[in-house]
């Protein structure tokens, strides 16, 4: 009896399985693959944040976990690109550099929203002693909140004007980052307000004292005059409610649903990261703040302190190590405990151009290799990166022109002539050599537009850019395809050895009709190339439009 | 980088005292004469040689190769090159950017082979 039972019981709850798998298949068959408002470009936050508490990376265990788990990436597309393989503008990217021609000024200003902190007396409200470089938190004339940082003494522009100039390129590839100026101060502007903390070496925190202010400014480079060069960094908006961890999601955000490794903007953060030297790109140089607007809270995910780019480590000139290791590398370590300090890597017999303004940086960078760059940290996000993603970056990247770096280099306002026009020399090296490696890596047809007459036009964002020789020809294989079902007839093949196909005659033409088209060359001397990229275009108010892009399918 | 150290060591008193044991002049530990335990040999004076072939493992890892040397003696004069007691070895040192987290050294001495940590350079 018992036995019956439990088999009848049995035989309703498979039933019920059985039908609700049923059910789930249908509606997945029933979804279509590009929906009416495909390419989406902008990724709203649609839940409330409101209820998010402070939650800060811990550096130490982020630091150790980083250093001694380094997990094998799984290649896995990234999951917050549109159907056209692009990133939308959210609370942690907007499409600038690549989506629309950007001017040197445009660059030149970057966030700036002001023209710096307010003249007058700034009112410390809290100091930073803990670290090697001194900082303080003031209040300008405005009751704007600012943060200060410094110079190392002995080499002026090195750390300031390094963190502006990134700041400006890092704006314009499209991340969220503080509006940050070069100002010049006097001791006397500096008053300490009401509640003001200070802790010094190894002692307890106490109310800070006037001397205090010598104490932290006796660390900072000094002006002929006596005044100090300072980045002035702009509080970003909202509250600052932890850090960008480079792994996973944050569990209390109903809006971080995409691991933040596999976001693309990220796993780009580390081609970007190379370019620029940033070797201190990790989640403490970073902020999440809690932005409520019309009465919703969502989180912005903001980069910061670009100190430790190009030639400067922020309290030095970067190490001569620097993007070449992790801060850890144990077999190198075994290595060179068993060979007597007797093997030499690269950058032992790499020459470097070095000075006071802008620190230490390989003299030249034509032969830079983006892959064998490294962060002082491993960085989850940047080793998930698959070669649509550094295609991605690629892309970006080769948009700006040796107009705007000088543009953001000015910026920096180093004064040193020759090394701003190092700066602008490698920056331009590095950028081609990364072009070089990610655009001529896989296929890399870009921009597909087919017209009414059915003639199909495309760049090769590798051959435009000078990288690699035009391929004998281009192949394009033709499908009528059904966006309910996503399946595929096929329509026909046609060849071309310029970057202008003909569809083939069989081309629907009613409204709502897809067609799909494997591109790909032929004839050339890259295999890689071979394999096509999958354009899609739906028929719609007379005219085909792109709906659909994958560079390398999942 | 090679590191050499020569060092000697004597002591005086006035007639009829005598250095108090503990604060002669020693040999042995991690500082000195490294694979003999601290304090190994005493006298009123002391000759010390060191010499450290050291390279860099990584950011935070130094290693050495090291031979130490000396006597101790009674008389200044009895500071001579005869008799010498000699140790040789292998070091580790794990550092931060401006201090010594842990240097672990193992010797050869002629009472065996000895094991020393510290948390300082040696010299």
């Amino acid at each position: 009896m018992n036995t019956t039972k439990r088999t009848g019981f049995a035989v309703i709850v498979g039933g019920a399985l059985a039908v609700a798998a049923a059910l789930t298949m249908s509606a997945s068959a029933a979804s279509p693959r590009f929906y009416e408002d495909d390419p989406i470009w902008h990724e709203r936050d649609t839940e409330d944040a409101s209820g998010l508490k402070p939650l800060d990376v811990d550096l130490f265990v982020d630091l150790t976990t980083n250093l001694l788990a380094r997990t094998a990436a799984a290649d896995v597309r990234a999951q917050n690109v549109n159907t056209v393989d692009e990133v939308p503008d959210s609370s942690w990217f907007t499409n600038r550099a690549g989506a629309r021609p950007l001017t040197p000024e445009e660059v030149f200003i970057g966030p700036d929203t002001t023209p710096g902190p307010e003249p007058g007396k700034w009112t410390v409200t809290s100091s930073k002693s803990d670290g090697v470089t001194p900082g303080f938190t003031i209040k300008d004339a405005k009751g704007q909140l600012w943060f200060l940082k410094f110079d190392p003494p002995g080499y002026r522009g090195m750390a300031t004007g390094t963190e502006v100039t990134v700041t400006k390129l890092m704006w314009a590839l499209g991340y969220h980052v503080p509006e940050n100026h070069i100002a010049y101060m006097r001791r006397d502007r500096l008053v300490i307000g009401d509640g003001a903390k200070f802790t010094p070496p190894g002692g307890k925190r106490r109310a800070m004292r006037l001397d205090d202010l010598d104490t932290l400014l006796a660390r900072a480079d000094r002006e002929p005059d006596g005044a100090y060069r300072i980045v002035a960094s702009k509080a970003l908006q909202g509250k600052p409610i932890g850090r960008i961890r480079f792994f996973d999601t944050r569990p209390d955000d109903p809006n971080d649903v995409v691991p933040h490794q596999h976001r693309r903007e990220l796993r780009a953060y580390g081609v970007f990261a190379a370019w620029l030297n940033h070797v201190d790109a990790k989640a403490i140089n970073s902020l999440d703040t809690l932005i409520t607007q019309n009465g919703r809270s969502f989180v912005r995910h903001q980069l910061l302190d670009f100190g430790s780019s190009l030639g400067s480590a922020g309290v030095a000139p970067a190490d001569y190590w620097e993007g070449s290791e992790y801060l850890v590398e144990p077999r190198d370590i075994v290595k060179q405990m068993m060979l007597f300090g007797f093997s030499f890597p690269k950058w032992h017999t790499t020459r470097f151009y070095e000075a006071p303004s802008m620190g230490r940086l390989p003299e030249s960078n034509a032969n830079f290799n983006p892959d064998l760059w490294k962060p002082r940290v491993p960085n989850q996000a940047f080793l998930h990166a698959r070669p649509d993603d550094k295609f991605w970056a690629a892309q970006k990247l080769m948009t700006l022109t040796s107009d705007l770096l000088r543009a953001a280099i000015r910026a920096g306002d180093f004064r040193d002539p020759k090394s701003e026009e190092f700066l602008a020399r490698a920056l331009a090296e590095r950028r081609d050599a990364i072009g070089r490696a990610y655009l001529t890596a896989i296929n890399p047809i870009v921009d597909p537009v087919l017209d009414d007459d059915g003639i199909l036009t495309f760049r090769n964002a590798a051959v435009h850019a000078d990288f690699a020789t035009a391929p004998g020809r281009y192949r394009a294989v033709w499908f009528r395809f059904d966006n309910a079902t996503a399946d595929s007839e096929p329509l026909g093949e046609t060849f071309a050895r310029t970057t202008q196909l003909e569809a083939p005659n069989a081309l629907p033409r009613h409204a709502g009709a897809f067609v799909k088209v494997e591109l790909s060359s032929v004839d050339g001397t890259m295999p890689s190339w071979e394999k096509p990229v999958n354009v899609f275009f739906r028929y719609q108010h007379g005219q085909w439009h792109l709906v659909g892009f994958e560079r390398m399918a999942s | 980088m090679i590191a050499l150290r020569a060092a000697t060591s004597s002591t005086d008193t006035s007639a009829g005292h005598d250095v108090p044991y503990f604060l002669m002049p020693d040999l042995g530990g991690s500082h000195t004469l490294r694979g003999y335990q601290i304090g190994r040999f005493r006298d009123r004076n002391r000759l010390l040689l060191s010499a450290e072939y050291r390279w860099t493992a990584g950011s935070f890892v130094d290693m050495a190769l090291f031979a130490d040397t000396g006597k101790v003696a009674e008389r200044f004069s009895d500071l001579d090159l005869q008799n010498l007691k000699t140790s040789y070895g292998v070091g580790l040192t794990l550092h931060t950017l401006t201090r010594t987290v842990t240097r672990i050294e193992l010797a050869r001495t002629r009472d065996g082979m000895g094991l020393s940590f510290s948390f300082s350079p040696s010299f």
